[in-house]
């Protein structure tokens, strides 16, 4: 029996000898990565298999570290569910936690200029912006390329909100939004009450001729055959009736003609209408689409301008005493010089400067006009001929500025040996300033009117100096309170000039009134207003209602002109 | 001349027309290579590299299609007579995520576009005559696009004949391919396998027209579920197959 008990366990411990080297052959292994194929985390009998640049162990792959699953967010961006973390690593991402549901793994559709890009993270949308250098839009709501494309299309539709039909961008849409089509459609009749081509206008761009439905809104350039739709290809518009053409030889716009909307010519044509559109003065009052009559003195006397041309303009009317030197009214006060343009079909004007600091100079270029404005340099004029023996001579009176030389005057000594020369200085502004005379300013250039020992003061001289009056004969109250109407009436007032040449209510292009200021101006260009300063044209008138405009406007009729008076 | 001495003469007659035939090819093929590099033209050496670039890509992407973008046969499947790779898998542990993100697959793709450019295309390259070309250091890159993958070059190369030389850089080569489409799809496939334990491919398809999935279901013997999946570009042929275990 022992003998069998012996022999026994012997048996059990061979077997058992056995089952521990079975074991040892079934020894399994986590490689890190699996050499062969590259896999991360698979289990293997044969350690050699594992790549050894990377871990390793001989438990189960779910029970190591380096191979719990983690959220990967690659180099791109974008997040990976359950990834290996060796393999994360590996790979050159990040693990960025457990689970990738957070912000940053967030997927949506990435929308960068207006283009639908892709559903990805919001960190991937971020970068693609970045490597453009664009902003973006990541929209976690979007579910397809066709929605994306509908919501964020930079292409217009038809929007309809509670509030009404408006034609609109999808990405302007945050209601219904029907992309092409216009909110006339039949197919939104039941829900926008918009009736079709109800009237024309010009397009957004201002070129081209366009219908608008009975909502405001644009529809088609005039000309093309109404489907519903929007046609804005230039293939849909060519030589359609309202596809204006702004370059070759005959240019045309959107403009205001015979009652309607049209194509009209771009250039500025003698007896034509242009529509300003709207100009805003402070809050007061504004004007819109006023119709302006172009005539041949607003083109500086010509019949056309070309579009683009521009050219010089200078408003010459002032109040000027009766039997006055005829180019005295080219100094008066209030006058300005301006550049006319030809732009669109349309004159516009734009002033050099406020007060004559500078003036405008005509050029030509292959036969087509350009006028631009320069400084005025007068200052130094009147110091011509300075000097006990000094005799003015031109090329010292041209080269002190933009002044002008009198041949036939003589000054200072020089009246000695020229008795029957001129009794003027000879060297004066080419180019009169005009001054804040109502603030006192000018006074000094004026008083050096007849300076000189034997000069005197006379009416050429005075005028040339700038903004002076020169009274002959009037006792010095009297010029005082002549010269303070004029104040009030250059200041309350407005320009008398007759760039325009439109004469409206009590406005008009009449010799003697001053008139100053842009408010002024505008209002006489228009024809609005009245009651303010317009109402003070007229030679006659110009005193009295020079003084009423000035308590109107802005008091300014406590501000005397710079006169100076001699003989009187 | 006796008969033995006739046959030697021919057969010294046809060697020497061998050798002429095949000097004259050596020599004309000289010379076109040479007309080539007249007047220092780029475009072979452009041409060249390039050809070996869009090479080297198109296996790349061959094979990561194949093997959904593994190089070969990894953690597989058989289905229908070949080996599917698993990029899901679960071992009734735990289930991970084995797709290759693609900057990894772009980094893939430059690499052996390096290693194919360096050692079977420029190593010991001639381009006949006395043409001498230098190569400096090469820097590849890769972007895969939707439709499209690029690989950039940046390689120097000096290319001189005689007296007169040119330099020759930055190659770019564009390879029409919906591979970038289609791993978007199996992409999105594991993170809904993986995150909500299903995927209905009805519904992507719906969302994704120029996407074809085939989903396969079978019950494997440890009753754990194998769910094949086929990712087709409906504008071409192009193809990723792979599986699932969960």
């Amino acid at each position: 029996m022992k003998k069998i008990v012996a022999i026994f366990m012997v048996l059990i411990f061979l077997v058992s000898f056995l089952n521990i080297k079975i074991v040892d052959a079934e020894q399994s292994y986590c490689c890190g990565k699996f050499a062969p194929n590259g896999q991360y985390c698979l289990p293997t009998t044969d350690r050699n298999e594992c790549d050894p640049n990377q871990e390793s162990s001989p438990l189960a792959c779910a029970q190591v570290a380096y191979c719990r699953e983690v959220c990967c967010m690659d180099n791109d961006g974008q997040c990976h569910s359950n990834v290996p973390k060796i393999q994360c690593q590996d790979q050159g991402g990040t693990a960025v936690g457990d689970s990738c549901s957070i912000s940053r793994c967030e997927e949506g559709w990435c929308i960068i200029r207006d283009q639908c890009v892709g559903k990805m993270s919001s960190t991937k949308c971020q970068r693609e912006a970045d490597n453009v250098n664009a902003s973006y839009d990541f929209d976690t709501s979007i579910e397809s390329l066709q929605q994306c494309i509908q919501e964020y299309s930079p292409n217009e539709g038809c929007c309809v909100t509670s509030s009404g039909c408006s034609r609109t961008t999808g990405r302007d849409c945050n209601e219904e939004f029907h992309p092409g089509m216009l909110c006339s459609n039949n197919d939104l009749a039941g829900v926008c009450t918009c009736q079709k081509e109800w009237e024309k206008k010009c397009g957004r761009d201002g070129e081209d001729v366009y219908f608008l439905d009975s909502c405001e809104n644009y529809e088609n350039v005039v000309g093309v055959v109404y489907d519903g739709f929007i046609h804005d290809d230039e293939s849909d518009k060519m030589g359609k009736q309202g596809d204006c053409n702004i370059g070759g030889n005959n240019p045309s716009i959107c403009g205001f003609k015979s009652g309607d909307y049209s194509c009209v010519d771009m250039n500025c044509i003698s007896g034509k209408d242009f529509t300003v559109d709207k100009i805003e003065y402070t809050d007061e009052w504004e004007i819109t689409n006023k119709v302006v009559t172009i005539n041949n003195k607003m083109l500086g006397g010509k019949t056309k301008r070309v579009n683009g041309e521009s050219w010089c303009y200078f408003s010459n009317v002032g109040a000027v005493p009766s039997g006055a030197n005829s180019q005295h009214p080219q100094y008066s006060a209030g006058s300005e010089y301006y550049i006319y343009s030809c732009i669109n079909g349309k004159v516009i004007a734009e002033r050099c400067s406020e007060l004559r600091d500078k003036y405008c100079i005509d050029d030509s270029k292959d036969g087509v006009n350009y006028a631009k404005c320069v400084d005025n340099k007068w200052q130094d004029c009147t110091t011509c001929g300075e000097g006990f023996t000094n005799v003015c001579g031109r090329d010292e009176c041209e080269g002190l500025g933009d002044c002008f030389w009198n041949s036939a005057g003589v000054h200072g000594w020089g009246l000695l040996i020229n008795p029957a020369g001129h009794d003027t200085p000879e060297c004066w502004p080419q180019y009169p300033p005009a001054f804040k005379h109502w603030e006192g300013a000018g006074q000094e250039v004026c008083e050096t009117c007849g300076d000189g020992m034997f000069n005197r003061c006379d009416d050429d001289e005075c005028w040339r100096l700038g903004d002076c009056s020169f009274d002959e004969g009037m006792s010095t109250t009297g010029g005082i309170i002549w010269g303070a109407a004029i104040g009030a009436t250059i200041i309350g007032g407005a320009h008398l000039l007759p760039a325009i040449g439109v004469k409206v209510g009590a406005v008009g292009e009449v010799p003697g009134a001053v008139w100053s200021g842009t408010k002024g101006f505008l209002k006489w260009l228009f024809g609005v207003g009245g009651a303010e300063g317009t109402g003070t044209g007229g030679a006659t008138t110009v005193v009295g209602g020079g003084a009423s405009a000035g308590g109107g406007a802005s008091g300014a009729g406590n501000l005397p002109r710079s006169v100076i008076i001699r003989g009187g | 001349m006796n008969k033995r001495g006739a046959v030697t003469v021919f057969i010294i007659l046809g060697i020497v027309i061998v050798a002429i035939v095949g000097l004259l090819f050596f020599a004309l093929s000289g010379n076109i290579d040479f007309k080539r590099f007249t007047g220092l033209q780029t475009e072979p050496v452009r041409d060249y590299v390039e050809t070996c670039v869009e090479e080297s890509l198109a296996l790349n992407v061959y094979n990561f299609e194949q093997y959904a973008g593994y190089d070969g046969v990894a953690l597989a499947h058989p289905h229908q007579g070949y080996y599917v790779n698993y990029l899901v898998y679960n071992d009734g542990s735990f289930i991970l995520n084995r797709i290759n993100p693609k900057p990894y697959l772009e980094s893939r793709i430059s690499e052996d576009v390096a290693n194919h450019l360096e050692y079977n295309c420029l190593n010991g390259v001639d381009f006949g005559g006395d043409t001498l070309v230098d190569f400096g250091s090469m820097d590849v890159k890769t972007e895969i696009m939707p439709d499209k993958v690029f690989v950039t070059v940046d390689l120097p190369i000096n290319v001189k004949k005689g007296s007169v030389e040119v330099n020759v850089n930055n190659f770019l080569v564009v390879y029409d391919t919906n591979f970038g489409t289609i791993y978007d799809a199996v992409r999105d496939i594991i993170e809904d396998e993986i995150n909500l334990g299903d995927f209905d491919p009805t519904n992507y398809m719906v969302e994704n027209r120029n996407i074809e999935i085939i989903k396969e279901v079978k019950q494997d013997d440890d009753r754990s579920f194998i769910i094949v999946y086929a990712v087709k570009s409906n504008d071409n042929d192009e193809m990723i197959v792979f599986a699932v275990k969960r």
